[in-house]
């Protein structure tokens, strides 16, 4: 913010300093920040405030500070808004380019600022005392990549293979039995893009005991899931367990074993799904008995934003009878002419009956909205062997709005009848539910929600019903998170509850929920402190304790023997049974530390709370902690522990758990450690091998007779270095296939060495392959000079400007000191500028020589014809040598006897011992009158002559040329 | 004597055109073209480059090309000032290794040669060099005259520049900074100049634009222009004048400077500047519209 203007009424200046010490005190005792950054904060403010009240000089030409401040960067997509807050009241927003953004005023102390077009704009806003300036960047949306796009650059996998293998052991406690589970994953690829997997899950209790409510199993030893299958790009085909995902009607992540064909709507298949065999679905509790399934899905039509299909599903249950048994026939349309707009429609026929499913999703503007109907037969026999556990009817609509950019609202309502068939063993509750939300996110990290939903549940309407039921419960919720500091954030929920069940006429009036957490996280981990409240809320145990019929036949009598040991152990479970109904305890209180940290291999989570609370109008307390740690051993395996106690302070006793677990992950990247590829002989591995070597003649190629470089750092994905050997050489083997960089590092590259050819290669290795490659350096100087006019003759070092004389011959010779002294001299005729360059030398001593044949007629050096030279590492020698033209005149100094200014031998007189000055040479006449000066400097020349009385002669003016001349009869002439 | 005024005219124009085409013919480009002539790029340090330059001859003569490098600076005056390899400060000199260093480019084609740029690991901040490619006409063998008699030949030597600045990643500092300012106000017969002396602080070269608005006593916008392009590098200190043609009426005026330059891997950063100033008579005549005159 800069000021434009003085503030002179000081009081005000004094108050908000006052106001602003005490502000700036408040946050820092208030607000959960440490002291000595509330203390910066106040010198910040007040700093700030004694800057905006100093008086600014008079006059454009008085002196202002400099500027460095970064002017804050708005950055905002093509016709989307930003919300700008201004301190006081705007007097005028400008933009220097309205064409890229618009700014509108909203309300005395904001802006609504809109991105027009894209590219870079000033914003200047004005207050009364304050200006702000920003710059307003408005970019294009990026585009959605293409799928090749996706895929272009991608690293290749480095194993041909992958997947993991898990083992799971939990030692029974309290008489429970002891489990171990086995998990494994394999995928291994194949040509043409194909992929072949295998997977399954292992399971074997050990010991006796209880298993809570797992069903008494004739074995301990079972299979979970197993799967055998192969991909392409155009399909996918099971042997084993698989899932169907044919429709939500019918059957929708549900499990099949046996053969299972889907292709691709893209393939020449165009969608066909084609699947056969023993229904089975998941191991849950409550899920009905195995039975055949067989079915095909036949894509009739398909358009590039719609698709209709028709196919029938055979269902036989295993303990069929012939209500159960029968032929559906099923057919649906999806249409979705872009991503806001999608409308589907399912049909299904059996035994006269009809279900039917419709779904509309639109999303226009702010405005999101689906509606979705369902209406499906309780005859229908995918009743009972499909996903539904019943007839039902559902209707469900859902409205959201973003009225601005940090605020929606939303509401939904959904609702479900069902009606159970008489063999039913569990029963879904009838539920209609109303929701309102409204969330509010002032700022990054701070969001405010308040929400409203009330639900009515009651039994099915189904004549055998062992209970009856009709609870209404209203709930408000409020959240609000904030981020404080730039590691402090805290959630805090309040919950009101209203609930009536009326027909076993309990009336539990109110309940109040309250939950808060304050987290502390750094790089490395995360502390959390919480504390939860639930007080005389409804509850599923609270509702089972009410009617024990909800449960299955065959844990009735467990319940009736202990209750609340019953709810304690199987309270996890309960949620199965009735699905969608939240699980609280009737009232409780907790509070506890939850701790989650990360180190470079280990990785752990520990929680330790303190709960009091009221089951079945008995006293609870507890104390829990649990804990669980994940060392990552290397690259392939972990080991995972986790286990917990709990501590009842009622004398209910202890119950402690602990869970051991060990994963290896397949095709994992590292080098080191337990590998069962490695151990089954399945990695094809791959090499990399070469070497460093001084590239003598500066070609970048890994000549012979060039010597290797010992030392040398080279490395390998950035997280692999070797050094070279004493010939240069490296190897990096057991390499995975796929892509890896492989680089000289060196820190005297660009000191002492030079790169001859790239340091930093790309490779992507094939399994088995190993390829060479070699790194050349140089460390070669050179030597450089000019061999020159010295047209001044003022002995100059360097050359400078000065013109150079072509043809001269120099040698480069070796001396017996430098370590890579030349075998042969080296020579060079030096070009028209003089230049002569030696490239490529080895550090070392040198000498230059100069060919004195060479020099040129009227050329000659100034004695010395040799210089030692010193080359060091990649740096340049220069030695510019001079030669001295030879610029001469002549003549005759005379007495004029005839006036004529000529010299003529019978007339005049010469004149001896005459001194003759021209520039700073100066030469005397001998006893015939006659005189020359040699060594004359370029340019121009006074010449004059000096009889020992010191009478002058007439001074003769010249100009001498850079090349060498010789002026005779320059006759200088004295009056008579 | 039968005289055809248009047959004359004619004539006349197809002569000129004769010549012109001639002239035209003659004026063909006959020169020697490096490029690119300008480099800038950002390096990574410890890392090494390639860059390509595609030297064209266009003359009749077969060229011999030496290439190499001198350093690029600033003396007091803001002048360039070149040096020998390593003379000067910040020289990227050292860095640079042609291959090959010298080549012979027939008539009428063109070479490439390139520039290994090895970046050492203590590098940091902006550096740079100056390529030379100096170019000079291969005499052919020594073959007699047709007529028997000697010949003498000249020959001229030609020699190109170019520049090389480099910045190098996660270690360059930026900083340009307005050390001070200075408005003339405008007169009936003098414009608006607005002066900046802008210093570059930093370890690297920016290169500065910006933009200015004058805003009245109520911050409404009065004049707006644009600050034209200057390359500062590390240390350079200059002042940037900025004339402004328009007229104000009397009053107290505010100028409000922004000035914006690149930054390697983050965000172009920008600078503002304020400098009030008064209006005590107005201008008299309006000369140009309101836009920066460069």
């Amino acid at each position: 913010m800069i000021n434009s203007r003085p503030i002179t009424c000081r009081r005000f200046a004094r108050r908000s300093i006052r106001a602003g010490c005490a502000l700036a005190l408040a946050i820092s005792l208030l607000a959960p920040v440490p002291l000595g950054e509330a203390a910066s904060s106040a010198v910040f403010f007040v700093r700030s405030t004694l800057q905006r009240i100093t008086p600014e000089k008079d006059g454009s030409e008085g002196a202002h500070p400099p500027s460095r401040k970064i002017v804050p960067r708005i950055k905002l997509l093509l016709s989307n808004t930003h919300e700008l807050a201004f301190g006081e009241a705007i007097l005028a927003a400008t933009l220097l380019d309205p064409s890229v953004a618009s700014a509108e005023k909203k309300g005395e102390r904001s802006l609504t600022i809109k991105g027009l077009s894209a590219g870079e704009t000033i914003l200047i806003i004005s207050g009364p005392n304050t200006r702000s300036t920003y710059v307003i960047e408005v970019l294009r949306p990026a585009r959605p990549r293409r799928a090749q796009e996706k895929g272009a650059g991608r690293a290749l996998p480095v194993e041909s293979f992958s997947g993991f293998y898990s083992l799971y052991f939990s030692p029974g406690f309290d008489g429970a039995p002891s489990l171990a589970r086995h998990t494994f994953e394999f995928k291994q690829k194949l040509a043409q893009a194909r992929t072949l997997r295998a997977g399954g899950e292992l399971f074997n209790f050990m010991g006796g005991g209880e298993r809570a409510l797992a069903q008494p199993l004739w074995t301990s030893f079972g299979a979970g899931r197993l799967r055998f299958g192969l991909d392409s790009p155009e399909s996918s085909f099971d042997l084993l367990d698989s899932e169907l995902a044919v429709s939500r009607l019918s059957f929708n992540q549900y499990t099949v074993r046996g053969p299972h064909f889907v292709s691709q709507t893209a393939s020449r298949w165009r969608g066909l799904e084609i699947f056969a065999g023993r229904a089975r679905p998941q191991l849950s509790l409550f899920n009905r008995g195995e039975g055949t399934l067989a079915g095909a899905l036949i894509p009739l039509a398909v358009g590039p934003s719609w698709r209709i299909r028709v196919g029938a599903f055979f269902v036989s249950p295993a303990q069929q009878r012939e209500t159960e048994s029968g032929i559906i026939w099923h057919a649906d349309v999806r249409y979705a002419p872009d991503d806001k707009t999608t409308a589907e429609a399912e049909a299904d026929y059996a035994k006269g009956h009809l279900s039917w499913r419709a779904r509309l999703d639109l999303r226009r503007g702010p405005v999101t909205l689906y509606g979705e109907l369902l209406r499906l037969d309780r005859d229908s026999p995918l009743v009972f062997l499909g996903a539904q556990p019943g007839g039902r009817k559902l209707h469900s609509f859902g409205l959201q709005w973003r009225a601005l950019p940090h605020f929606i609202v939303s509401a939904s309502y959904h609702s479900a009848t069902n009606s159970p068939p008489s063999v039913a063993r569990r029963f879904e509750l009838n539920s209609r539910t109303v929701t309102a939300t409204a969330s509010y996110a002032p700022a990054r990290g701070t969001r405010l929600s308040f929400s409203i939903n009330q639900q009515e549940l009651e039994q099915p309407a189904a004549r055998d019903i062992p209970f009856l039921l009709s609870l209404r419960t209203r709930t408000a919720t409020l959240r609000y998170g904030q981020r404080i500091a730039a590691h402090w954030t805290n959630d805090l929920e309040a919950r009101f509850i209203l609930s009536r069940e009326e027909e076993t006429a309990e009336q539990m009036t109110r309940g109040l929920t309250f939950r808060e957490q304050l987290r502390y996280s750094w790089r490395r981990g995360s502390l959390t402190g919480f504390v939860n409240y639930r007080g005389n809320t409804p509850s599923l145990t609270s509702l089972v304790l009410r009617n024990p019929a909800l449960l299955p036949p065959d844990t009735r009598a467990a319940f009736a023997a202990d209750p609340l040991r019953f709810l304690l152990l199987n309270g996890d479970a309960l949620p199965q049974l009735l699905a969608g109904v939240e699980l609280p305890m009737t009232r409780s209180t907790e509070a506890g530390l939850r701790l989650q940290a990360a180190f470079s291999r280990l990785s752990m989570t520990g929680e330790v709370h303190y709960g009091t609370g009221e089951v079945a109008a008995r006293a609870q307390r507890n104390m829990i902690v649990s804990f669980s740690a994940n060392l990552k051993l290397d690259a392939a395996n972990s080991i995972q522990v986790s286990g917990s106690r709990i501590h009842s302070f009622d004398g209910s006793g202890d119950r402690t758990a602990l869970t051991v677990s060990f994963t290896h992950r397949f095709g994992a990247e590292g080098h080191s450690g337990f590998q069962f590829s490695r151990l089954l002989g399945l990695t094809a591995r791959a090499s990399v091998r070469g070497r460093v070597f001084l590239d003598t003649n500066a070609n970048g190629e890994d000549d012979p007779e060039e010597p290797g470089l010992a030392g040398m750092k080279v490395q390998l994905d950035a997280n692999h270095t070797l050094m070279t050997d004493s010939s240069g050489r490296f190897n990096f083997s057991a390499l995975e296939p796929g892509e890896h960089a492989v680089a000289l590092v060196h820190d005297e590259l660009g000191v002492q060495f030079r790169a001859s050819n790239t340091t930093l290669r790309q490779l992507v290795l094939e399994p088995r392959e190993t390829v060479n490659l070699s790194f050349g350096l140089t460390n070669v100087g050179f030597a450089q000079g000019r061999i020159f006019n010295d047209l001044l003759l003022a002995g100059e070092k360097e050359a400078g400007d000065a013109p150079g004389v072509e043809g001269v011959r120099v040698f480069l010779r070796g001396t017996l000191k430098g370590s890579a002294a030349l075998t042969e001299p080296l020579t060079q005729a030096v070009n028209a500028s003089g230049l002569f360059e030696f490239r490529n030398l080895s550090p070392g001593s040198y000498i230059l020589e100069v060919d004195p044949a060479s020099i040129p007629a009227d050329f000659h050096l100034r004695g010395q014809t040799a210089w030692p030279l010193n080359i060091n590492p990649l740096q340049g020698s220069f030695l510019d040598l001079p030669l001295i033209a030879q610029r001469a005149i002549s003549g005759i100094v005379f007495v004029d006897n005839d006036g004529d200014g000529k010299f003529d031998a019978n007339k005049d007189q010469a004149v001896v011992a005459a001194r003759v000055i021209g520039g700073s040479v100066e030469a005397r006449t001998d006893s015939h009158g006659s005189y020359i000066l040699r060594n004359l400097p370029a340019g121009k020349l006074t010449v004059r002559a000096f009889l020992p009385n010191e009478v002058a002669s007439e001074p003769v003016h010249l100009e001498l040329g850079p090349n060498p001349v010789f002026k005779r009869a320059v006759n200088l002439s004295i009056g008579k | 004597m039968i005289r055809h005024p248009f047959l004359t005219q004619l004539l006349f124009i197809l002569g000129l055109l004769l010549c012109g085409f001639e002239a035209v013919a003659q004026a063909q480009p006959n020169t020697l073209g490096v490029s690119p002539a300008s480099v800038e790029a950002k390096v990574r340090r410890g890392a090494t480059y390639t860059q390509a330059y595609t030297l064209s001859n266009s003359t009749g003569e077969r060229l011999r090309l030496r290439c190499s490098v001198i350093d690029y600076w600033y003396d007091q005056q803001n002048k360039r000032v070149t040096g020998r390899p390593g003379t000067l400060p910040r020289s990227a000199s050292a860095w640079v290794q042609f291959s090959p260093s010298e080549l012979i480019v027939e008539p009428h084609s063109s070479a490439t040669v390139k520039a290994l740029i090895t970046v050492p690991l203590a590098a940091a901040g902006g550096y740079y060099t100056m390529p030379v490619f100096e170019a000079l006409p291969i005499k052919t063998a020594d073959a007699p005259s047709p007529s028997g008699e000697s010949t003498a030949t000249a020959s001229i030597g030609i020699r190109f520049r170019g520049l090389v600045m480099l910045a190098t990643e996660d270690a360059s500092e930026y900083n340009v900074e307005i050390m001070g300012g200075k408005v003339l106000a405008p007169t009936a017969s003098t414009p608006l100049e607005l002066n900046l002396d802008v210093r570059n602080r930093g370890t690297v070269h920016a290169r500065v634009h910006g933009n200015f608005a004058l805003l009245d006593a109520k911050g409404n916008l009065s004049g707006r222009g644009k600050v034209e392009n200057g390359r500062f590098l590390p240390g350079q200190r200059n002042i940037l004048r900025v004339p402004w043609a328009g007229e104000l009426s009397p009053g107290h005026y505010t100028v409000v400077v922004t000035l914006s330059y690149e930054r390697v891997e983050m965000d172009a950063a920008t600078i503002v500047y304020e400098l009030p100033f008064d209006v005590s008579q107005p201008g008299s005549v309006a000369r140009g519209p309101v836009e920066a005159v460069p």
